[in-house]
């Protein structure tokens, strides 16, 4: 198992790099455009659109929050579904799970070990994109007054991580019991999408309060809180709970699957006649 | 080969939904054989493989290797089994020689290197390439390697020879006789009658999921029908052999060909007033079995 998780993240490497590398970028543009942009986003700062897509103006914590933790969760998420499904669910598709599955291995070791990397990797993707941008931070920092230090960016870039591992979980649980990689990709999305609108259209209609905490990124701190209080633990452990529980039906219906049938779980197995 | 049995399925069925795949399959094989696994597309032989391998789940009935059921030891039976998918594929951007480190690598056993460097020369394949550069042939080269190089007790393959030119499809041939040589076994499911007939010692037809025969090769060419040659001294009316189970397959004036599923008393009974002046048996091939068996003039053949 040890290997093939190893084997897992080896192949992974120019992801690692790629995405890691990206998202210090994507930072960097938006770090450095900030100073000369925040005057003029001041009068923006109470248009709706802006607030449905996560976007608060209205101070400098505020738009770092909302911009680079908003945004580079997002990027973050898009690999995090791309990966998932097509780990699972596409190597069965593309055939090279029927040889992966026919090694001395149990199903949960197989899952388990790719899990396991598939975390890995968005770890040190996020390490990187990290310390990257608290760099860029730090430079920026000089010339401007910002209220948010190096490490403070950091560790509120890091807390996305159990917010990816979850989404990872949910892309291996859909992998397990939807019949093809496109559509467990595609249902995945649309829980993100839905996940990521949910918790910005219930910050400003009361009536959908209740079904914000359904949410994966209500359990996401991305206001310029974040910055001063850090993240709190119990949305931690409700993130990797989550991640816990859909790795859990992963590993179940992974068991009872029928590598290479590629059908619904109620059309497999069933005698008719 | 011994008598100990290293497969045996008992009822295995398979169903996808309404589908069948495979039904009530009971089959053995012994120790140290090679067992030709036949049926035209479609009739279950991979869903079978699948099955035993546990990638697949069975609906009803087990399958027992090594004495271990299939599903409750899956990994410690695959710990013991080599196998190569029919459809064979591979990580595109992966090189051979790593692919083959890391099947080496999800396995307790140690290789053999000098016979992994061995197999490569003899199949004629260079591990150093990304298989996507690799024709198709010769990724079928990488899937033979990785069957033999492990050694292992039990080899299962799923059309082996497939797109391998004639030189490397007799080297497999070769590799499959080393194996049982060595008292190790092999479950070959193969559409090249040819060399089913070469290396198997018994045979397993399959038909719409159901196994319809099991036998051994030299048993099931001598016993399903036998191919007569009859010279006579003058020759016989077009109506002289109308006998149930005897078929006239050519005729050359006094030379008649015959096939014949049942004993030759009747025949030789209708044939000796014309005078018998010489008698050949022809050679019948596993294909011409196999055709038989699925050929549309075969009243009870399935596919009819």
């Amino acid at each position: 198992m040890l290997n093939l998780l190893l084997h897992e993240i080896r192949s992974r490497w120019r992801a690692i790099l790629g995405w890691g590398i990206g998202l210090i970028l994507f930072g960097a543009v938006y770090i450095s455009i900030f100073p000369g942009l925040f005057e003029q986003l001041q009068s923006l700062k109470d248009l709706s659109v802006y607030k449905l897509v996560g976007m608060r103006l209205g101070s400098v914590e505020g738009y770092m929050a909302s911009v680079i933790l908003v945004y580079i969760s997002i990027l973050l998420c898009i690999y995090c579904i791309v990966a998932s499904t097509s780990t699972l669910a596409g190597e069965e598709d593309n055939g090279t799970l029927e040889l992966i599955v026919a090694m001395p291995l149990s199903r949960w070791q197989i899952l388990t070990a790719k899990a396991i990397a598939l975390s890995v990797v968005v770890l040190f993707i996020m390490i990187i994109a990290s310390i990257g941008n608290a760099l860029i931070l730090a430079v920026i920092k000089i010339n401007n007054p910002i209220n948010v230090t190096p490490l403070g960016l950091f560790t509120a870039l890091m807390s996305s991580v159990p917010l990816a591992f979850g989404f990872i979980m949910i892309g291996f649980f859909l992998g397990a019991i939807l019949p093809n990689r496109r559509l467990s990709a595609t249902v995945l999305t649309i829980l993100f999408i839905a996940s990521f609108f949910v918790e910005n259209i219930a910050g400003m209609v009361k009536s959908l309060e209740s079904i914000r905490y359904l949410s994966l990124f209500n359990y996401y701190n991305t206001t310029e809180t974040i910055f001063a209080d850090g993240t709190q633990s119990s949305d931690i452990l409700i993130l990797l709970g989550a991640a816990v529980v859909f790795f859990i039906l992963a590993v179940i219906c992974f068991q009872r699957r029928n590598i290479t049938v590629g059908a619904w779980p109620w059309q497999r197995g069933k005698i008719t006649d | 080969m011994s008598s100990e049995i290293i497969i045996q399925t008992n009822d295995l069925s398979v169903y996808y939904g309404a589908h069948r795949g495979i039904k009530d399959l009971n089959l053995s094989v012994q120790k140290g054989e090679v067992f030709g696994f036949l049926g035209p597309n479609g009739a279950g032989k991979t869903t079978t493989l699948r099955t035993i391998l546990d990638i697949i789940h069975p609906t009803q009935g087990s399958a027992t290797l090594f004495g271990l059921d299939s599903q409750k030891d899956g990994a410690a039976i695959r710990e013991r089994i080599s196998y190569l998918p029919g459809e064979l594929s591979l990580y595109p951007s992966m090189k051979a020689s790593y692919f083959l480190d890391l099947l080496v690598s999800l396995q307790k056993n140690k290789l053999d290197d000098s016979y992994l460097e061995q197999l490569l020369e003899r199949i004629g394949l260079d591990p150093s390439r990304k298989m996507k550069e690799y024709s198709h042939g010769n990724k079928q080269k990488i899937g033979v390697v990785a069957a033999f190089m492990g050694k292992k007790e039990l080899i299962i393959l799923d059309e082996p020879t497939l797109g391998l030119d004639p030189l490397v499809q007799q080297t497999v041939l070769e590799l499959v006789q080393e194996v049982k040589d060595e008292g190790r076994t092999v479950f070959l499911s193969s559409h090249n009658l040819k060399e089913v007939q070469a290396v198997c010692d018994r045979v397993g037809i399959i038909q719409n999921g159901e196994l319809i025969k099991t036998e051994k090769v030299e048993t099931l060419i001598n016993q399903q029908f036998k191919r007569l040659e009859i010279h006579f001294r003058k020759e016989p009316p077009p109506d002289a052999f109308a006998i149930e189970g005897v078929k006239e397959i050519s005729r050359d004036g006094n030379l008649i060909l015959f096939e014949v599923s049942q004993d030759l008393d009747r025949l030789m009974e209708k044939a000796a007033p014309y005078g018998i002046k010489d008698i050949e048996t022809k050679a019948v091939s596993l294909e011409e079995i196999f055709l038989a068996f699925y050929g549309p003039h075969n009243a009870g053949g399935k596919n009819a």
